[in-house]
């Protein structure tokens, strides 16, 4: 997963640093987060440079970040304030140093991007439009890799199937036709297709028929992060901002970001965020059962024209990691 | 600090070293558990030493671990039970050589958290290990307070370290060894021994050295198990280094120029 490496992907919620250093995984890598007096937020690689402790073990020190293990202290730049060992009057090495890493915050999440960003922050529709009010629905772990679950977002047809208890209806299991666009750093479709509407999609969507189409314009921004704009006829904007972290080659930390243009107060707030999560626990047993290893090479598995975003999107994941790519089903 | 040379439990630079591999109490095992396979006794070099059974297998390019108190009728000998901890032996070694950790790690038991400054160390080294003074401040063993405490750290090649505590306000020596088995990548079991002159006369007892010792080394585990990779680096360039790491950057040189370049692994 080299090429997503350039690439901010959130990796905790902002409320969840505060002046304790925080530590996550990206990549297989432990990182740590903290926050200085100021509460800027920081980040680096969670390993002291001098005999390897996990700094995420320490503590903050007003703007500094100490070391567990023998209390060297590092500023938000990552260079080593305070080494208690050493008489005052020596220099600190310049070695004495961590491995910051880019960090920031947006959409409640902080992000973290571990190589030279090849790509801006990335933004929903509407991101900074005052008439939509955004939250956080979840960041939580699944054991299931980062790219199958994005492909199953970017999947619409499973819809109608694995969400029957929620919005979809295998009874009306088509899609309007559609076409997929690549751009630099992903992908976009544009499709119409039919949604269950439940008596709490009812009072969520402010709908009273029990099916609804749905205009569903998906973005893919970055290979691991996407925006859907589910609009209604009513004119009810529901705005999804998702995505999944690689915690490592199995293990993915999903987050998902609502937005909405009809104001809901936080009563229906909950009630959507319920729907939303009872809507992607249908998907986490399927994914969880799927290897974790997503088939770049096309040829490998069977695919239809429902298929296109997905299709597309492994030709996408092939060119990250710099295969060669298949040419398209015709 | 990736990449370089990294010394792990399934080295096969380690073969020509004596490790424990069990209590001596007992009969010699027929399989010695090292490098990450059972190894036929019958097959290497076989002593008892310290109340343990220690294993090379092949001829040892090093000595036993010295512990002068061992026999000396004024010293309890107290084993503690040998304890798996998630790490390698290099590692564990470097950090029972370390004395920047003390008043940070061990604050909670025996160091004073206010001794944080480290002065110069001479580091007597010769072939196959090093020998250190450490004067510091610690706990009273007795009481409330701290005190002066005179530390002689003896490191030996591979792994074994030898602390000579003295408390020379309480007329109390302990020497403790901590000689680790590399039992497999990640996977090392110690085997602490401590000699004290206090529990002839009543001052205190086995069973209180035991619980003291297993406090004081899970305060170290808590942080060995989680750094990664596991391995000791050997590279002095991998890390940096103070004053204050003399003892420490003098494991990896003579572990450096015993083993020489990294070798494939026995595993």
């Amino acid at each position: 997963m080299t090429g997503l490496r350039g690439y901010f992907h959130p990796v905790a919620r902002s409320s969840d640093i505060g002046s304790t250093p925080h530590r996550v995984e990206l990549f297989g890598t432990g990182f740590v987060l903290w926050r200085s007096g100021d509460a800027e937020l920081s980040a680096a690689r969670d390993e002291c440079p001098h005999r390897g402790a996990r700094l995420s073990m320490g503590w903050c020190n007003e703007a500094s970040i100490v070391c567990p293990y023998h209390g060297w202290e590092y500023g938000s730049d990552g260079r080593a304030t305070r080494i208690p060992q050493l008489d005052p009057d020596l220099p600190i090495p310049p070695k004495a140093r961590l491995a910051t890493v880019a960090c920031e915050e947006s959409f409640g999440l902080v992000w973290l991007c571990v190589d030279e960003p090849v790509a801006p922050m990335p933004m929903p529709p509407h991101g900074r439009d005052p008439g939509y009010e955004w939250r956080v629905e979840f960041v939580e772990e699944w054991a299931a890799s980062a790219p199958r679950v994005v492909d199953n977002s970017l999947d619409i047809s499973h819809v109608a199937f694995v969400h029957q208890g929620t919005i979809g209806d295998p009874g009306q299991p088509g899609l309007s036709g559609f076409t997929v666009e690549r751009h630099e750093h992903g992908l976009a479709f544009h499709l119409r297709y039919v949604s269950k509407v439940n008596e709490q999609q009812k009072r969520n969507l402010g709908i009273d028929a029990d099916f609804a189409e749905r205009d569903t314009l998906v973005d893919l921004v970055q290979p691991l992060a996407f925006t859907a704009v589910l609009r209604y006829a009513n004119g009810v904007e529901h705005i999804l901002f998702k995505g999944a972290s690689p915690i490592d080659d199995h293990r993915a930390l999903f987050w998902q970001v609502a937005g909405r243009n009809d104001a809901p107060d936080d009563e229906r707030w909950a009630s959507i965020i319920a729907m939303d999560r009872a809507v992607t626990n249908e998907d986490r047993p399927i994914l969880e059962g799927i290897r974790p290893d997503i088939p770049t090479d096309v040829t490998s598995e069977v695919h239809t024209r429902a298929d296109r975003m997905t299709t597309e999107y492994r030709r996408l994941l092939a060119t990250m990691v710099g295969q060669t790519v298949q040419p398209r089903v015709p | 600090m990736t990449g370089g040379d990294l010394l792990d439990n399934g080295d096969a630079r380690l073969a020509p070293f004596w490790h424990p591999i069990a209590d001596a109490s007992g009969p010699l095992p027929d399989e010695a558990q090292l490098f990450g396979r059972l190894i036929p006794t019958a097959g290497g070099s076989v002593t008892s030493h310290l109340g343990l059974w220690w294993f090379a297998l092949t001829v040892p390019i090093a000595p036993l671990p010295l512990v002068s108190e061992d026999g000396d009728e004024r010293f309890v000998r107290v084993p503690s039970a040998p304890w798996l901890w998630r790490t390698d032996a290099g590692r564990m070694a470097d950090n029972f050589c370390d004395l920047g950790h003390l008043p940070f790690v061990h604050a909670a038991s025996f160091a004073d958290p206010a001794d944080q400054h480290i002065g110069h160390l001479d580091v007597r080294r010769d072939p196959t290990g090093f020998t250190v003074i450490h004067d510091h401040l610690t706990k009273r063993l007795r009481g409330t307070g701290t005190g002066a405490r005179r530390m002689v750290l003896r490191f030996s090649a591979p792994f074994s370290v030898v602390l000579r505590l003295e408390y020379p306000g309480e007329d109390t020596v302990i020497t403790t060894a901590f000689l680790p088995q590399p039992v497999a990548p990640a996977q090392t079991v110690l085997w602490a021994i401590n000699w004290r002159n206090d529990i002839v006369d009543g001052r205190c007892t086995a069973a209180e050295t035991t619980a003291f010792q297993e406090l004081v080394g899970e305060e170290d585990r808590a942080v060995l198990e989680r750094i990664t990779p596991s391995g000791l680096p050997l590279d002095a360039m991998a890390e940096v280094h103070t004053r204050a790491d003399a003892p420490t950057l003098a494991i990896r040189r003579v572990l450096a120029e015993l083993l020489g370049p990294r070798r494939a692994p026995v595993v």
